[in-house]
């Protein structure tokens, strides 16, 4: 999923920023609640949590990405 | 009770009285010692057995052919026993608290209550606002190196 990830950040550069969260020593994974790996979480400018996705799906990923945009 | 003719206190299971044998008038109650002469009749007005009914103090023998069971003071059995009067309490008598629906509803309403912010608070997606980058929209990726 990595070059996916990739690909989508570097498609909607300027628009959606992407932070990377190491599950295993990233305090904030904790905080997020994770359960399951990969998991992406979109959020809008002020925080709040737009989408949630567990598990590796291209297309739900670039869906999310529109979502993240307002399209 | 008194003997009409000595006054002697004389029993009133028998009719004579056990003092001087004079006979005991059974027939004339005092009308304050019987309820049912002050009771109005509470049947409805279009009773459609009202006129199969005796009227009190119609008692007739029993080799009658209209013969009906008669109940204490000469009113037939039909009317036995006589409608409540002049027991109500003066003032109703307090439920205790658990036979109210009060304290019931106090709880189902806090169980709905707390059920309420649960579901919310479960299904808030949150936020954090820390984790934005550049203040825009911001996808975490939450990834694994094993």
């Amino acid at each position: 999923m990595k070059p996916i990830v990739d690909g989508l950040a570097q498609q909607y550069q300027g628009k959606v920023a992407v932070r990377n969260v190491n599950a295993a020593n990233d305090p904030n994974a904790s905080k997020l609640g994770v359960n399951v790996v990969p998991t992406y979480i979109f959020l809008n400018s002020t925080g709040n949590v737009i989408e949630r996705q567990e598990g590796g799906n291209p297309q739900a990923l670039k869906q999310g990405f529109e979502k993240a945009t307002g399209k | 009770m008194l003997c009409p003719k000595c006054h002697a206190e004389t029993s009133d299971i028998t009719n004579t009285c056990v003092w001087c044998g004079a006979t005991l008038n059974w027939a004339s109650p005092a009308p304050s010692t019987d309820p049912y002469t002050a009771m109005p009749d509470r049947r409805p007005p279009g009773d459609p057995f009202a006129d199969h009914q005796q009227a009190a103090g119609d008692c007739v023998p029993p080799n009658d052919a209209s013969f009906q069971a008669c109940g204490p003071a000469g009113r037939p059995v039909s009317e036995w026993p006589p409608p409540d009067v002049g027991h109500r309490p003066s003032h109703r008598a307090r439920k205790p608290w658990y036979l109210t629906p009060v304290p019931y509803v106090a709880v189902l309403l806090a169980v709905i209550g707390v059920a309420t912010f649960l579901m919310l608070r479960g299904g808030s997606t949150g936020a954090f606002p820390e984790l934005v980058v550049g203040k825009q929209p911001t996808l975490l990726n939450v990834y694994t190196d094993t």
